[in-house]
């Protein structure tokens, strides 16, 4: 029986790779992919930080402050650039969004506009289709604490003095102001807050690599896992499964050899893109070796034998691969393996939940980034062999040789 | 012409034959959009409701201090309420289970001696040494434990100010001889009402407001929509793999001896050619104006100037037809047409911005999108559904326009040099 499996595996991997296009599929376009998405040019590899423009109208001292302050965010990497420049950016879609130091921004921080309760304004413009826009937010309110305490001191601490104590005259209201102002400076704020990352062996706050890495094997790997249909199919309408009948090969033998086959292929791709993952993406694949290979194993059966139950149903070469790369590539976008599953609505990410693609996305992030072991990636797979168990079954049960 | 036009209907009727093909480029990229509009909630997502909602926070309190009230008032109140869902835990280590199996964003601790780290001496203005909170976050969800991480650091930075703020009110009191030493501390107890905790205009946010604007959204009363983004990244998606389609018909055609038999018939090579180039082009563009015509129903999408889609449609087909040409001219059977065309087709899809939008990709990769139809088109519709006129996709046609004749070119040089065995083999 293993010398059949292993001449039907040979045959179908003959098939297969039977010119170099495949190739192109197997591992080429994934590694580029996985490249591409995770930021691996030159100039992202030395400062991965998001470029936001800022313009600068105001060109004041307040604004080179908070120029300076927006400079120390460990995400964004703010460049000025004229409004022109950057709204053709944004418009062009080439940055997902920019800061505006409006006019008279540093005028407003002044002592008289601070003590007529006057607000400065930064404003921020961000494509409508972009999360940068929350993380530039994010950024810029940060920046705007560091330069705005000591504004903030000094006013409160004059109105705090006068309202015990009035001052004799303007000019030493505005001598006290002055010398608050530059003793809240001088002093560094305290550290309050200390954020750290929930992750063993992690320092990241977020690694687009891992999820590049991830998320581009479960998207390349499960397209021509679900292809595999396209085997059975072509087999089916060239009559060599009938041929294969009369010799002595048990119908059990072809499956396991046809499904065997894609299975030690996927195993194979998997392998290759975590070594390119490893050693090209810096990414930490290698934290639990055995978490990984269980995860990996149950969504290369889960992967195979969705594939086996698609082989049941389609008719024609042409059906099959069609239908596994729209299926392959909505499975993995839902899946959360092209954006992080945290920019889905809330309703979304449970409803999702019905995709193998989640569940393997969920459990190669717990890996990865979470630096989680093979305890916690359990239920994952579980969820992972069930369903591969049930398109098993169909797949077996409704299989025509004929 | 009358030849060309019968080559060209032929190969149009032969396309929308095949179902199997007419599913994929047509249901394609309709399951993608619809995809990606219940991925980013645009079906059901108002105008001021925040991108990211209910953020699962944990928050444990070993202070029970005068700050940790606020602070969990703060996360669990209705302020917000739409942005944070947080829950106070009582086991520290249970909370921080939940944050590294990525079941909440970020845990809080507020360590015990939090609150009174931030109480100077009254009658020097001392402040003690810092207590930190700690915040724990989910590195799988960086944009949620990054919000809790400037919620947490704005409210702290108020209290800092504060207790800056005493401590150099009663410096200036007590050495201006205002108020005697005796009466400091109730001076100070009586400044450190409201802030220490204070509203929002003791924040630095009450001094420089962030106001956020976003582009291309507000110039319409209704806002703007996700999906006018994502149909036409989807549908030029499939623009590619359709035109692809068409091109791999020229070798097909050829290996099923019709090509042979078209040129014993009274037409040139030229008018062969020139009717398969046709069909692929008129394919493309029937393909995204069904498309438009379906989104537009489906997804009440509002795509702009009529007349300035029909010609971004049109200079899209062409330079997608270009592009299938090249790879038809370069293929030697059709297989390997339909591998390249896949491989093209998926390349330009993530490099023009299609699946995740390329504003994060850099400056190399934004120059390399400029290669593809994908994302000059992409960028005209995005200024159509914006609201311009014709002047906005002028550059986007002329640029389309431009791929399209130096592809038709290099094209047409290849065939040229192998137009006896393209033609028959």
């Amino acid at each position: 029986m293993l010398n059949k499996l292993i001449a039907i595996i040979r045959k179908d991997l003959a098939l297969r790779f039977n010119g170099p296009t495949e190739l192109v599929f197997f591992l080429i376009l994934p590694l580029v992919f996985t490249w591409l998405v995770g930021g691996g040019l030159p100039q992202e590899m030395t400062d991965p930080r998001i470029v936001v423009p800022v313009v600068d109208e105001d060109d004041g001292a307040q604004a080179a402050a908070f120029l300076e302050a927006l400079g120390l965010s460990e995400t964004i990497r703010p460049e000025t650039r004229s409004r022109d420049e950057a709204e053709k950016q944004l418009d062009g879609n080439d940055i997902g969004a920019y800061l505006i130091i409006p006019a008279g921004f540093s005028d407003t921080l002044t002592a008289d506009s601070l003590q007529a309760g006057d607000a400065a304004e930064i404003v921020l413009r961000s494509a409508p289709n972009s999360n940068i826009g929350l993380v530039a937010q994010q950024e810029a309110a940060r920046a705007v604490g560091r330069i705005a305490r000591p504004l903030l001191v000094a006013r409160e601490s004059l109105a705090a003095v006068e309202s015990v104590h009035p001052f004799v005259d303007d000019a030493a209201r505005a001598a006290y102001f002055d010398d608050t102002l530059a003793a809240a400076a001088a002093e560094p704020p305290a550290e309050r807050v200390v954020f750290t990352v929930a992750a063993a062996g992690q320092t990241e706050v977020y690694s687009q690599r891992a999820q590049s890495s991830a998320g581009q094997l479960v998207t390349w790997v499960f397209i021509p896992l679900l292809g595999a249909s396209g085997l059975f199919v072509m087999e089916r309408a060239l009559g060599t499964l009938r041929r294969l009948m009369v010799t002595p090969t048990r119908k059990s033998t072809f499956l396991l050899g046809a499904i065997g086959g894609q299975f030690l292929v996927a195993l194979v791709q998997m392998a290759l893109l975590i070594l390119f993952g490893i050693y090209v993406m810096k990414v930490p694949w290698g934290q639990d070796p055995a978490a990984l290979a269980v995860v990996l194993v149950a969504f290369g059966l889960c992967g195979v034998a969705l594939g086996t139950a698609l082989g049941a149903f389609v008719k024609t070469e042409s059906q099959a691969s069609n239908l596994s790369i729209m299926l392959g590539m909505v499975m993995a976008l839902l899946g959360g393996a092209w954006w992080p599953m945290e920019m889905f609505p809330a309703g979304m990410q449970q409803v999702v939940k019905v995709l193998p693609t989640t569940w393997a996305m969920s459990a190669l992030t717990d890996i990865t980034m979470r630096g989680q072991g093979l305890a916690n990636i359990l239920p994952e797979t579980a969820v992972l062999l069930a369903f591969a168990a049930v398109f098993f079954v169909v797949g077996v049960w409704r299989f025509r040789f004929e | 012409m009358n030849k060309i036009l019968i080559i060209m209907w032929k190969d149009i009727s032969l396309l929308w034959r095949d179902r199997t093909a007419l599913i994929l480029v047509i249901a394609g990229p309709l399951a993608l959009t619809l995809g990606m509009g219940l991925v980013t909630g645009s079906f059901n997502r108002s105008d001021d409701a925040p991108a990211v909602s209910e953020i699962p926070v944990a928050i444990v309190d070993h202070d029970d201090g005068e700050l940790a009230q606020p602070l969990i008032d703060l996360f669990t109140g209705p302020d917000l309420s739409d942005l944070v869902s947080a829950e106070v835990w009582e086991d520290e280590a249970a909370a921080l289970e939940e944050v590294r199996a990525g079941r909440v964003a970020a845990v809080i601790v507020i360590p015990d001696g939090f609150s009174q780290s931030f109480v100077p001496d009254m009658t020097t203005g001392d402040s003690p040494a810092p207590v930190a909170l700690q915040v724990y976050g989910d590195p799988g969800s960086p944009i949620r434990a990054g919000i809790v991480r400037s919620i947490a650091e704005e409210f702290t930075a108020r209290a800092e100010t504060g207790v800056t703020t005493i401590r150099l009110s009663l410096t200036e009191l007590a050495t201006s001889g205002a108020v005697p030493p005796e009466q400091l501390p109730d001076v100070g107890r009586a400044l450190s009402e409201g802030l220490l905790t204070g509203d929002a205009s003791t924040s630095t946010s009450g001094l420089i407001r962030v106001r956020t604007e976003t582009a291309a959204a507000g110039d319409d009363d209704q806002g703007f929509n996700l999906l006018s983004y994502f149909a036409p990244a989807m549908a030029l998606l499939f623009l590619m793999y359709a035109v692809t389609l068409g091109a791999r018909t020229l070798l097909s055609e050829r290996r099923e001896g019709t090509l042979a038999r078209m040129l014993a018939a009274p037409v040139t090579p030229g008018q062969v050619l020139g009717g398969k180039v046709a069909g692929i082009f008129l394919g493309g563009f029937i393909q995204m104006a069904v498309l438009i015509l379906l989104t537009t129903v489906m997804f009440r999408l509002n795509w702009g100037n009529p007349l300035g889609v029909l010609l971004l449609v049109a200079a899209a087909a062409l330079a997608a037809t270009g592009w299938g040409l090249l790879i038809a001219s370069l293929s030697s059977n059709d297989s390997q047409i339909s591998a390249m065309g896949m491989a093209l087709t998926l390349i330009f899809g993530i490099v023009s911005g299609s699946f995740i939008p390329g504003q994060s990709f850099g400056p190399v990769m934004n120059a390399a999108a400029r290669l593809t139809p994908n994302r000059w088109a992409l960028d005209g519709f995005m200024s159509l559904a914006a609201g311009d006129g014709l002047a906005g996709i002028a550059a986007p046609v002329a640029a389309l326009s431009v791929m399209a004749v130096v592809l038709f070119v290099a094209s047409a040089m290849l065939m040229r040099r192998r137009q006896t065995d393209l033609l028959t083999g």
